[in-house]
């Protein structure tokens, strides 16, 4: 129970970790896609106010270039945009100086490096999918302990009520946990994988 | 006769967390309550793993949804408490340290719940 606890706050950890560079990444090349499309002038005039506040220096920076991407964007792109827009910035960040300098780090250097955005983008890219990857397998790491615990749980319960004591039956039932657990956990992502696009 | 009292009574609050077995209960009411939740968690994880940010937002957004894992949260995160209480409890054996695991522990639980509540409900209710 122990084991399966700690292992339950590490994937914890480690899934709010890597949900947070994903969501990162993704703003980013959501950022980008923005970008690519945005007018020559709304380009222009991100590139300009990444350039003149760069002296300023600090989250404000920042915080100015983002607040002109989408100023620009609201006003310039096409309606279907909306689609791509996944509330990054305005919903999510709160404005404390950490987060927006995470967040828009990556379109700060999209902006101001002008020239050199196509290689910047495939790299992005790339670690959004190995972000991807790392996520999924988090995730079933989560599930398998989440399963585990439950198992657990139910042998509990059966102690609760008085039964499963001899050793037999106690040997049996942590075998059962164990093994169960894994089986089931590779049940469910199997039938989740099978099911894909029915839902 | 020198004790006057019962020998239930003379042990009684000399385990280490010197209470009855309220929270042993509430342990066992949450955890009934956790397996059809964190069943529905499991399901809603893996039917919306590769979806896209729009459709789990609206997911989450669905009061179907949003409720269990409500409860879920509140549950799992009361669980979480006296489970990690009850480690503390019987492995922290120094007085000082105990107190301030003890309490840090309730802070920690305290956090975690609220944020997934305040997570839960601004995707609900802005949907």
């Amino acid at each position: 129970m122990l084991t399966s606890n700690a292992i339950m706050s590490i994937s914890n950890v480690l899934y709010i970790y890597s949900e947070g560079c994903v969501q990162t990444l993704k703003s980013a090349s959501c950022r980008i896609a923005r970008t690519d499309r945005l007018s020559e002038r709304a380009l222009k005039l991100t590139q300009e106010t990444a350039t003149s506040s760069r002296f300023r220096g600090g989250w404000r920076t920042t915080n100015v270039n983002r607040s002109t991407i989408e100023a620009e964007t609201t006003f310039s792109a096409p309606r279907d945009l909306s689609t791509l827009d996944d509330h990054d910035d305005v919903d999510r960040a709160p404005d404390d100086g950490r987060g927006a300098l995470f967040r828009n780090a990556p379109s700060y250097l999209v902006a101001d490096i002008g020239g050199g955005r196509p290689e910047i983008l495939s790299s992005i890219r790339s670690l959004h999918y190995f972000a991807a990857r790392r996520i999924r397998s988090v995730l079933f790491c989560f599930t398998w302990a989440l399963i585990h615990h439950l198992l657990g749980g139910l042998r509990h319960f059966a102690w609760d009520i008085g039964r499963g004591f001899d050793l037999r039956s106690a040997n049996l039932m942590a075998r059962a946990t164990l093994i169960g657990s894994v089986i089931l956990t590779i049940l469910v992502w199997a039938v989740g994988i099978w099911m894909r696009g029915a839902l | 006769m020198k004790d006057m009292r019962s020998p239930l009574n003379r042990v009684r609050g000399l385990g280490s967390a010197k209470t009855g077995t309220r929270d042993f209960w509430i342990q066992r009411l949450t955890a009934a309550a956790n397996v059809p939740l964190a069943l529905f968690l499991i399901a809603l994880l893996v039917a919306l793993t590769g979806a896209d940010y729009a459709t789990v937002r609206s997911y989450l957004g669905n009061p179907l949804v949003a409720i269990p894992m409500l409860l879920l949260v509140l549950s799992g995160t009361w669980h979480m408490r006296i489970g990690m209480q009850v480690i503390l409890e019987d492995y922290v054996h120094n007085e000082g340290p105990k107190v301030v695991s003890l309490a840090l522990n309730n802070f920690l639980s305290a956090v975690v719940a609220i944020a997934g509540v305040y997570a839960i409900l601004k995707i609900g209710i802005r949907s």
